[in-house]
C-alpha cells in the first residue's frame, strides 16, 4: 500500500494568492524608501501594489471556500491559534496601511477640498515614518506568515521545517525586488536587492529540497517530485541566468532591459517555487 | 465517559459492511466511491474506508485496514480551524459544526491521518445519479429504482452537508438516543471493529487498550487520538 499521497487541496490558486502576498509584502519597503528619497510617483506606486494585491489574494481565497459568504465567521467567531486568522488580520492590516501611506504621500498633489484637512498629516514627516514603518511590519509579517502557516503542519513532513519561512521571507523580498526593477530599472540597489533575494532563494529552497531528501520517506517524495519536475528545472535554469545577468549588469553593461527582465524571472521564479512546495507537500498516512 | 474505538485489522475480512453501514448512516458519497486498496477517507470522500495492505516477506498476505478519523486528543483541525468550527465533546469526540464550516479545507491540510474531505455544492445530487458498479447502472439506469441506491442522513446535525467538511463522528447522534454504538461496530461481522468505555473497568475493549494490546498509529505525531489498532 502506498501511504504518501501529495497534497490536492491547496493548488495553483493558493499558490498565485501567496505570489500576490509576496510581491505586495516588500513593495511597502521600496515605496517607505522611495518617498523618503523624495520619488513620490514611485512610493505611491509601491504602496498601492501593496494595497490591491492582498485584495486580489483575500478575492482568490474568498472563491477557495466552500461558503464564501460566510468568510465573516473568521472575525465573528475566531479560533486564536488558527494562523488563518493572523494571516487575514495581517492582510487587512497591509491593505489599510498601504492604501492610507499611498493616499497620504499623494494627498499634497491632489489639491482636493475635501481632503485637504488631512493635508498637515501629509506634511508630519513623524507621522508618514510611523505610517511607513507600520506598513513594512504588516508586510513583513504577511510574508512570514504563508511560510509559517505551512511549516506549522505536522502531518506535512516537507512542509514542517524552518526552512518554510526563511523562503517565504526571501520570496518577499524578490518579490517586492522585481516589482521595483520595473519601476526603477536603473536603480542599482533595487538590481542588488533583488540578485542577492533571488539567489538567497533559490539557494535555500535547493538546501531544503537536500535536508527532505535525507528525511522521513513523505519528505523524501516530495523532494524527488519537485527535483523531478521539468517546471522546477527550467526555472532554477532561469533564475541562475537572472542572477548571473544581474551581476554583470551592475558591473558592465548598465542596461534598463537586464533588470526588467530579471524582475519578469523573478515572479515567475516564486509563483513556480510556491506551486511545486505546495503540490509536493505530502502526507505519510500510517499503516500497520 | 471515555469512550475507545478499537480495530482488529486480523479479524477484518474486507467485506465493507463498515463502509455501507456508515454511508447508510450519514448519507455519505458512496456511490461515488472507487474501490481503492490505497485510499483513506480523505481521497476516497467517505467517512470511514477499508485499505489493504499486500506484503511478500517473509510469506504473501494482505493485510485489511479499517480507517476513520482518530478523534486526537491534541487536535490538529480543531487548532487550525479559523471559525471553531471544529470542536471537541466533552467525551473527546471530534465534530464539526456545519453551519460554522466555511470550507477553507485548512482542517483537511492539518489532519496527518487523511480523515477529512471536503462535500461540494452538488455532490450529493450527484451522487444519487451515479453508480459505482457497472453492472447495477446498466440494469437500473433506466428505472426509478435507481435513487434506491441513495438513501438521505439519519436526521442529525453532523449529517453529511453540502459546502462543509465532513469526517467520522463516531455516530454521536446515537448517544443521544440511548445505546452509543457506532453503526460500523454495529455491523462488523468479525468483530474487527469494537467500540468501549476507558472509565468502565470491566470492559473488555478498555482492557485491550489498558493491557497494551491495542496501541496507537503514528505515536510519534502526539496527537492522542481514541482509536487503537490491535498490533
Amino acid at each position: 500500500m502506498e501511504n504518501i499521497v501529495f497534497n490536492d487541496v491547496w493548488g495553483w490558486d493558493i499558490a498565485l494568492e501567496m505570489t500576490f502576498l509576496a510581491i505586495a509584502s516588500f513593495s511597502t519597503l521600496f515605496a517607505y524608501l522611495s518617498y523618503r528619497e523624495g520619488q513620490l510617483r514611485d512610493a505611491v506606486i509601491g504602496a498601492a501594489v501593496a494595497a490591491v494585491l492582498p485584495v486580489f489574494s483575500l478575492i482568490i481565497l474568498n472563491l477557495h471556500l466552500l461558503k464564501p459568504e460566510a468568510s465573516y465567521l473568521l472575525f465573528l467567531s475566531p479560533q486564536p491559534r488558527s494562523w488563518m486568522l493572523y494571516g487575514g488580520i495581517g492582510m487587512s492590516s497591509l491593505i489599510a496601511l498601504s492604501a492610507l501611506f499611498a493616499l497620504f504621500a499623494v494627498l499634497p498633489s491632489l489639491k482636493v477640498p475635501l481632503l485637504s484637512r488631512l493635508s498637515p498629516l501629509s506634511h508630519s514627516s513623524a507621522f508618514m515614518n510611523a505610517l511607513g514603518v507600520l506598513m513594512i511590519l504588516a508586510g513583513v509579517f504577511v510574508s512570514l506568515y504563508t511560510g509559517l502557516l505551512m511549516s506549522y503542519e505536522r502531518g506535512i513532513p516537507f512542509w514542517h521545517s524552518a526552512a518554510l519561512p526563511a523562503i517565504a521571507l526571501f520570496m518577499g523580498i524578490a518579490g517586492g525586488s522585481s516589482l521595483y526593477a520595473f519601476i526603477r530599472p536603473a536603480d542599482q540597489r533595487v538590481s542588488f536587492a533583488l540578485l542577492s533575494s533571488l539567489a538567497l532563494l533559490v539557494a535555500v529552497y535547493l538546501a531544503h529540497l537536500m535536508v527532505s531528501l535525507l528525511g522521513s520517506p513523505a519528505a523524501h517524495a516530495s523532494a524527488t517530485k519537485v527535483l523531478g519536475s521539468g517546471l522546477f528545472q527550467v526555472t532554477l535554469l532561469l533564475s541562475v541566468l537572472a542572477v548571473v545577468s544581474l551581476a554583470a549588469n551592475m558591473f558592465w553593461f548598465r542596461t534598463r532591459y537586464v533588470p526588467i527582465i530579471a524582475g519578469a524571472i523573478g515572479l515567475i521564479t516564486i509563483f513556480v517555487l510556491r506551486l511545486l512546495l505546495l503540490e509536493a507537500g505530502a502526507w505519510e498516512f500510517p499503516v500497520i | 465517559m471515555r469512550p475507545v474505538f478499537v480495530v482488529d485489522p486480523k479479524r477484518c475480512v474486507a467485506c465493507m459492511a463498515c463502509v455501507a453501514a456508515c454511508s447508510i448512516e450519514h448519507g455519505v458519497l458512496f456511490t461515488l466511491a472507487k474501490s481503492d486498496p490505497e485510499a483513506w477517507p480523505q481521497t476516497q470522500r467517505l467517512r470511514t474506508w477499508v485499505s489493504w495492505i499486500e506484503r511478500e516477506e517473509p510469506r504473501p498476505r494482505r493485510t485489511f485496514m479499517p480507517l476513520l478519523c482518530f478523534h486526537c486528543q491534541d487536535t490538529p483541525c480543531e487548532r487550525v480551524c479559523p471559525t471553531r468550527a471544529t470542536y471537541k465533546t466533552p467525551e473527546g469526540v471530534v465534530l464539526i459544526n456545519k453551519d460554522k464550516c466555511i470550507g477553507c479545507a485548512y482542517c483537511i491540510i492539518a489532519c496527518p491521518y487523511g480523515a477529512r474531505y471536503k462535500v461540494k455544492a452538488g455532490d450529493l445530487e450527484k451522487a444519487k445519479k451515479t453508480f459505482n458498479m457497472k453492472e447495477v447502472e446498466e440494469r437500473y439506469s433506466k428505472t426509478e429504482l435507481r435513487i434506491k441506491l441513495f438513501k438521505p442522513p439519519v436526521p442529525n446535525e453532523w449529517a453529511t452537508a453540502e459546502r462543509a467538511v465532513d469526517k467520522c463522528t463516531l455516530c454521536y447522534h446515537r448517544k443521544e438516543l440511548g445505546e452509543w454504538i457506532p453503526s460500523c461496530v454495529e455491523v462488523c461481522p468479525t468483530k474487527a471493529r469494537m467500540f468501549g468505555d476507558l472509565d468502565d473497568p470491566n470492559d473488555p475493549v478498555a482492557e485491550l487498550v489498558r493491557s497494551g494490546k491495542a496501541k496507537q498509529l503514528r505515536p510519534d505525531l502526539k496527537t492522542e487520538g481514541l482509536v487503537y489498532y490491535v498490533r
